[in-house]
């Protein structure tokens, strides 16, 4: 059976976990008859489980030496023709860059001695983990899929899901006068959290990432945004739990949106 | 993660440890021309895939691509020989996908981007990644068919 082209971007969209829980719901049943449309589906499954079964593999040890060894060279000589304290100049008139290009030069040398030790997660960026390289900006405008307030003595905050381009994004909106610990769990079959961002306010005891949780200790009052990525076709449901020393305040958000 | 991208796009150590070594030296070279509206990483992605598809045109012009592999593995000794087999097997099928449907499965797949991280980075629309995207996993589940299955 030959399936039609919105067929096959449906199972495409559904394995990606990009299908609303109507279209979801419709597929669920169009599977259970039609063989042809099953087939399709359980191949593209079994092709996920193949290529999420290959490991990343070690660089060579040297390589990075061999990289700095280099970068140092060009320095070196460069420095003799000049452009280097040009760029220096350059850098150094723009602090963002040159405290991104330090990190990330930094880090790019580690990263090609050890690679990372979580598939799929995007490096170090700025002073926080972002986990994706969307601007903050494409984040914050990706469609609401739900949303809630959480509110209990000494705590006042919003927690939005918002979705789309293959993320979830949980925005949390603190407002409370003391800061509070935050946790997110969700899932880890259907999403994995891929890293934080603190507009305003910051993370003064930290950030703990681990399979299906983020936790965020003594977020002062600011806006947070804890990013996930989309593992599967049922991203399941985020929960959301915010607390002081002697409150708390939990809701859980749908991480797919019910209609379109 | 450079070696990684690199690895997958053209199949073996040595072409990959060239192409993420160029792509860093690159970058150093080319700092002033980075926008520090974006990303610094989608930036040294960009590079990196195109540092590696410049050496498949390179090497298209003096020879095929050759899908003979020797993949250490993270795991290297304690890795089962059916997970290194596998591992293999899907170099090989990568190394049958067009340049295009390649690095957009390496980058959803093996770099878990976005749709949107993955059109940012390779500078092309979104609905091009998953029309890409889409035509690659099909041709994949032809080449992979009893794990696809």
């Amino acid at each position: 059976m030959t399936l039609s082209p919105a067929d096959w971007e449906l199972l495409h969209r559904e394995v990606d976990g990009e299908t609303t829980e109507k279209e979801s719901a419709e597929l669920q049943e169009r599977l259970a008859r039609e063989p042809g449309l099953s087939a399709s589906h359980r191949a593209l499954l079994g092709l996920g489980r193949t290529l999420s079964q290959v490991g990343l593999v070690d660089p060579p040890p040297e390589l990075a030496w061999d990289v700095m060894r280099q970068v140092r060279q060009r320095a070196l000589a460069g420095a003799r023709e000049g452009w280097l304290s040009g760029l220096s100049e350059w850098v150094a008139r723009q602090p963002a860059l040159a405290l991104a290009s330090s990190l990330a030069v930094g880090l790019l040398a580690g990263l090609l001695v050890t690679g990372l030790s979580g598939r799929g997660l995007l490096p170090l960026d700025g002073d926080s983990i972002s986990g994706t390289l969307l601007p903050l900006d494409d984040l914050a405008a990706l469609p609401v899929v739900d949303e809630a307030r959480l509110e209990a003595p000494g705590i006042r905050a919003t927690a939005v899901t918002r979705r789309g381009r293959g993320l979830v994004v949980v925005v949390l909106e603190i407002a409370s006068d003391e800061p509070v610990d935050i946790t997110v769990e969700v899932d880890p079959s259907g999403l994995r959290p891929r890293g934080f961002e603190c507009i305003g306010g910051e993370a003064v005891g930290g950030v703990t990432i681990e399979p299906g949780r983020v936790d965020i200790r003594q977020a002062t009052a600011g806006r947070c945004f804890v990013n996930l990525a989309t593992l599967g076709p049922d991203p399941g449901r985020v929960a959301v739990r915010v607390q002081t020393g002697s409150a708390r305040a939990e809701a859980t958000l749908r991480a797919r949106a019910t209609v379109e | 993660m450079l070696y990684n991208l690199g690895l997958r796009m053209l199949g073996n150590p040595e072409d990959a440890r060239d192409a993420s070594q160029t792509a860093f030296l690159k970058a150093w070279e080319k700092l002033s021309s980075f926008d520090p509206r974006f990303r610094f990483f989608s930036w040294i992605y960009k590079i990196t895939v195109n540092e590696c598809l410049n050496q498949i045109n390179r090497r298209r012009r003096i020879e095929p691509l050759d899908p003979r592999i020797d993949l250490p593995s993270r795991e290297n000794a304690a890795a089962s020989l059916e997970a290194r087999e596998a591992s293999e097997r899907v170099q090989v099928a990568l190394l049958q996908l067009t340049p295009d449907h390649r690095e957009v499965v390496i980058l959803r797949h093996f770099l878990e981007m976005s749709y949107g991280e993955i059109a940012g980075t390779l500078t092309i629309a979104e609905k091009t990644v998953k029309s890409r995207l889409y035509e690659a996993r099909q041709r994949l589940c032809e080449l992979l068919p009893e794990k696809a299955a």
